[in-house]
């Protein structure tokens, strides 16, 4: 589980930084880091199958989502719309969803990203035992990362 | 010189984008292989298709089989840009006539670095 939770924080702050120039940093997960997450969010989700059956999904809130599509997009924030913020916060799930599973049982295949929209992640119950649930900060803001293995 | 650039991200496709026309490229987009297969059909063979591999309707590895088995297409370099960061995924895409491979996230320099192991762009 430790092991999992440093790999994945490695992962994903090589991905913050190389696609967006963005350092991440780990946060305690606290009230503050659910609460925050209450709020509109965004959630990018994709699941793995094969050896190893999961899902990886990347919440943050939505005007985080828009900055990072403003910044992919080369727009400016209040420009970013629902669709760009859903592309970019998709794209951001695939390339964590794909380099999680490289530290995963291997072979296995990655879905198709899917974003969905929610006014309070903290009611969402995953299905399957959770075997990480990572709190960071980046721009300001709360980004909560979650593994959730399926039960087989 | 014309690049294709296949991903079903638009945020990729314009990163992407804007790597390869900083470069000199006329750059077209296709959001999925089969959208890059009807584009090719229409513009003929560019020089090089930059291929994601998790994408709806025709993925990148279907894409690349199809192009090497396409003799209008003959001579396109095909470099993988995908999330797929498997050693089977790689070793199964360079088979199937993949020339080059990059692990996302990228950076400009390795699809620099890249393009110029395929003897095209700057070096
Ligand atoms: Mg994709």
């Amino acid at each position: 589980m430790q092991l999992y939770e440093d790999d994945i924080c490695q992962v994903t702050r090589t991905i913050w930084s190389t696609m967006l120039g963005w350092e991440i940093r780990r946060t305690p997960l606290d009230e503050a880091a659910i609460a925050s997450l209450k709020e509109r969010t965004l959630s990018g989700c994709v699941q793995i199958t094969g050896a190893w059956e999961g899902d990886v999904a990347l919440h943050c809130s939505d005007s985080l989502a828009r900055k990072i599509a403003a910044l992919t997009f080369g727009i400016e924030t209040d420009e970013a719309t629902l669709a760009h913020a859903r592309d970019a916060l998709g794209e951001m799930a695939n390339m964590t969803g794909g380099n999680v599973k490289s530290l995963l049982p291997a072979p296995s295949s990655l879905s198709l990203p899917a974003v969905v929209e929610g006014t309070d992640y903290s009611m969402r119950i995953p299905v399957g035992r959770l075997l990480a649930q990572i709190a960071f900060e980046c721009q300001g803001e709360r980004v909560l990362l979650r593994l959730v293995e399926r039960d087989s | 010189m014309r690049a294709i650039v296949i991903d079903d991200s638009e945020a990729i496709r314009r990163i992407l984008r804007n790597m390869m026309t900083a470069i000199g490229f006329e750059v077209i987009e296709a959001k999925n292989g089969r959208d890059a297969l009807d584009r090719l059909a229409t513009i003929g063979c560019v020089d090089v298709a930059l291929v994601d591999w998790n994408m709806p309707d025709l993925n990148g590895y279907e894409f690349v089989v199809a192009v090497r088995a396409d003799p209008t297409l003959n001579g396109m370099r095909l470099m993988m840009v995908t999330s797929e960061t498997e050693l089977q995924s790689v070793a199964a895409a360079l088979n199937a006539g993949a020339d080059e491979y990059v692990m996302k996230p990228f950076t400009k320099d390795v699809i620099l670095e890249k393009l110029a192991l395929l003897g095209i762009g700057q070096s």
